[in-house]
């Protein structure tokens, strides 16, 4: 669950990091518009946080760029351009959504939700895997009828497990979805989220398998 | 002193009338001369007919010199003036028949037989005098004969001949001027077209640069034409220049302003609970809002001085089912503020050929006024009807008003209300609508609502 913001505010991708962290998601930030192309393509985001004027290359560019590589990831236009015209390019050069700045927090967050959602063919906002629920909107998992206390890092590799159940999930996919550039990752660091959600998920809970050398799985009955 | 102004229609009068007035001047003394001339030889011919035909009388009557003056010889001389004549014969000094104290040449020798003219004075009275000697048979010496004539013919003839020549003179002067002065108005006509030219550039909210046409401005008038549609083109560029800054500066600033959001409205999730942080969070949160409505606003001004947005596809527009939208649209501010919007329509099914985002931004910048200033809890009519070939449109409150000496000012970019009380605002609603309607050639004024007391905006539009 990784989402790539291409912006060259720092200000506002700062905020943009702290409220999308806070959604659970590991954030990249890219400001040069051909490196950012180059990254989109290469690596698996949930979502392109796209603004229009970037320094090098307009970010109707990088849209397009993307889009012929055949990649299919949700992109989101965050733009202070606000004419008619700029929207309907946009959106034809295959953009999913357009939001002009400045815009509520709040309405930002939640069409992330939504695009990510789309992105993963899903429309039930809710992930489900037998007993286990998780409510991305509210940040909240359940186990039965009984509330989860789940760690961020936590939340998001079971996120990613859930909405792969019962398929093999590889080991460095999962790292790649859920830590960010930027961020370290120590050899070790996945088998101890695995193990704590193992624990906390109990023996009522969905089972998670380890496939030793490939990665893991998620039983959902 | 204020200095006059140089006029071209005085330069080409003077200088026409000048030169013609020398030579008019001229013309009068050499004429004057010329006349003086003629007159003088003309009765001086009279006078020396007399003289002569009285020499021609001269005998020799026992030694003694007899002159049978003939009637013939003084008649010449009668005009119709009362000139009088006098003659003298004389010989040797000695008066032989006559006048004896008519003058007699200064000079002792007048040659014989050459008739002598000059001007001499007799009794007080200017005479001309002309004198002949002759030899007469038997007498061996000269005989002096002078006839004298007073000079009121001559006079009178003079002053008539001069008379005319001035009278003729002032007509030619009067027709050189009353010429002149057609001939330069004339001339001058294409500057005058090209003034109404110039005049239609730059008519408050028409932003207008088009070059002056150059084709039917007169050759010497082409360099100042030109120059105007330099100054004209660089003009444009400059509004060009100021306007692409507006628009790039209005970008530049949502950028930081979102970012302020964004961090606002996390910090606002940090505080909840706190209220009194939460209260100056919220002041800075509207000051953001306003600070969006402003830049959007100026981007609009950009855009609408642009001929770009005026001049995109008009279509079809049914006001009336436009005002139901924008209406509707703002349903839940002005509920927010417990303002009732009413909508009442005269006049079904009006249509006026408009740009669809102009009408929104037109009646949406009304609207939101009526319900920003208006008091809460209040009432707001719009009202739809028609005058002759014209939609009208009035938005009518129960708000304060403004007054009629601030009336004309909330249309300038950036002029508030001083109001203690008033929601703060950008200054640029009022003058959004106005710049818009001037470009649909429509136009709105501000009056007392009638019946809610409050303020009324009163926008035309034409119909389709």
């Amino acid at each position: 669950m990784r989402i790539l913001i291409v912006e060259d505010d720092k200000a506002l991708v700062r905020g943009l990091s702290a409220s999308l962290k806070a959604m659970g998601f590991a954030v990249d930030h890219e400001l040069d518009g051909a490196e950012a192309a180059s990254i989109a393509i290469s690596e698996p985001y949930s979502l392109l946080v796209l603004d229009l004027g970037l320094p090098n290359s307009s970010g109707f560019e990088v849209l397009r760029q993307v889009r012929a590589s055949g990649s299919k990831v949700p992109i989101m236009i965050l733009t202070a351009r606000d004419a008619t015209a700029d929207k309907v390019k946009g959106l034809d050069l295959g953009a999913d959504d357009y939001v002009r700045k400045p815009f509520d927090l709040s309405e930002f967050e939640a069409r992330v939700r939504a695009l990510v959602r789309r992105g993963q063919g899903r429309t039930d906002p809710l992930l489900t895997c037998g007993s286990l629920a998780i409510d991305p909107a509210m940040g909240r998992a359940t186990l039965g009828d009984k509330p989860l206390d789940l760690r961020r890092r936590e939340m998001a590799v079971l996120k990613i497990l859930m909405l792969h159940h019962d398929k093999l999930v590889p080991k460095d996919r999962l790292i790649a979805e859920v830590f960010g550039f930027d961020e370290p990752v120590g050899p070790n660091v996945l088998e101890l989220y695995i193990a704590r959600l193992r624990q906390k998920l109990g023996a009522d809970g969905p089972r998670i398998r380890t496939m030793r050398g490939l990665g893991y799985l998620l039983e959902g009955h | 002193m204020a200095r006059r102004q140089p006029s071209l229609k005085t330069r080409f009068l003077l200088g026409l009338l000048v030169p013609v007035s020398c030579v008019a001047i001229a013309v009068a003394v050499g004429g004057s001369l010329v006349i003086s001339h003629v007159v003088e030889v003309t009765h001086d011919r009279l006078l020396k007919g007399s003289l002569l035909a009285i020499a021609e009388r001269l005998a020799v009557d026992d030694g003694e010199i007899t002159v049978d003056l003939p009637r013939v010889a003084l008649g010449m001389l009668e005009t119709q003036s009362d000139d009088s004549i006098f003659y003298r014969v004389s010989l040797d000094g000695q008066t032989v028949t006559g006048y004896e104290d008519l003058p007699l040449p200064r000079s002792a020798t007048i040659a014989p037989e050459r008739p002598t003219f000059w001007d001499d004075n007799y009794h007080g009275n200017a005479v001309r005098i002309a004198a002949i000697s002759r030899h007469v048979y038997g007498i061996n010496k000269p005989v002096l004969v002078a006839v004298a004539e007073t000079e009121h013919a001559r006079h009178q003839l003079w002053r008539e001949m001069i008379r005319e020549l001035a009278l003729a003179e002032i007509v030619l002067l009067s027709v050189v001027a009353v010429l002149t002065w057609v001939a330069v108005e004339r001339g001058l006509g294409p500057l005058a077209q090209l003034k109404r030219q110039i005049d239609r550039r730059g008519i408050t909210g028409s932003k207008d640069f088009q070059p002056l046409d150059l084709h039917l401005v007169p050759k010497e008038a082409l360099a100042p034409a030109r120059a105007i549609n330099e100054l004209l083109d660089r003009v444009s560029f400059a509004t060009q220049i100021l306007r692409q800054f507006t628009a790039d500066a209005s970008h530049q600033m949502r950028t930081p302003l979102a970012a302020l959001r964004t961090h606002l409205d996390l910090l606002k999730r940090r505080l909840a609970g706190s209220s009194e942080m939460t209260q100056m969070v919220m002041e800075v949160d509207a000051q953001v809002v306003r600070l969006d409505r402003m830049i959007s606003q100026l981007l609009t001004l950009a855009r609408a001085d642009e001929d770009a947005l005026v001049r995109s596809p008009a279509e079809r527009i049914s006001l009336v089912t436009k005002a139901k939208q924008i209406l509707a649209l703002r349903a839940q501010s002005a509920a927010a503020r417990n303002i009732e919007l009413q909508l009442e329509v005269e006049q079904d099914e009006m249509y006026v050929e408009a740009n669809e985002l102009l009408i929104d931004e037109i009646f949406g910048n009304v609207i939101d006024n009526a319900i920003r200033y208006g008091p809460a809890g209040g009432v707001v009519i719009a009202r739809l009807s028609r005058d002759g070939a014209s939609a009208v449109v009035d938005i009518e409150d129960d708000g304060p008003g403004i007054p009629p000496t601030e009336r004309q000012k909330v249309f300038e970019r950036f002029y508030r209300i001083a109001r203690a009380d008033g929601p703060d605002g950008s200054g640029l609603g009022l003058s959004i609508v106005r710049v818009l309607l001037d470009r649909m050639s429509g136009s709105v004024e501000l009056g007392e609502g009638k019946r809610l007391g409050g303020l009324r905006v009163t926008m035309r539009f034409h119909l389709a």
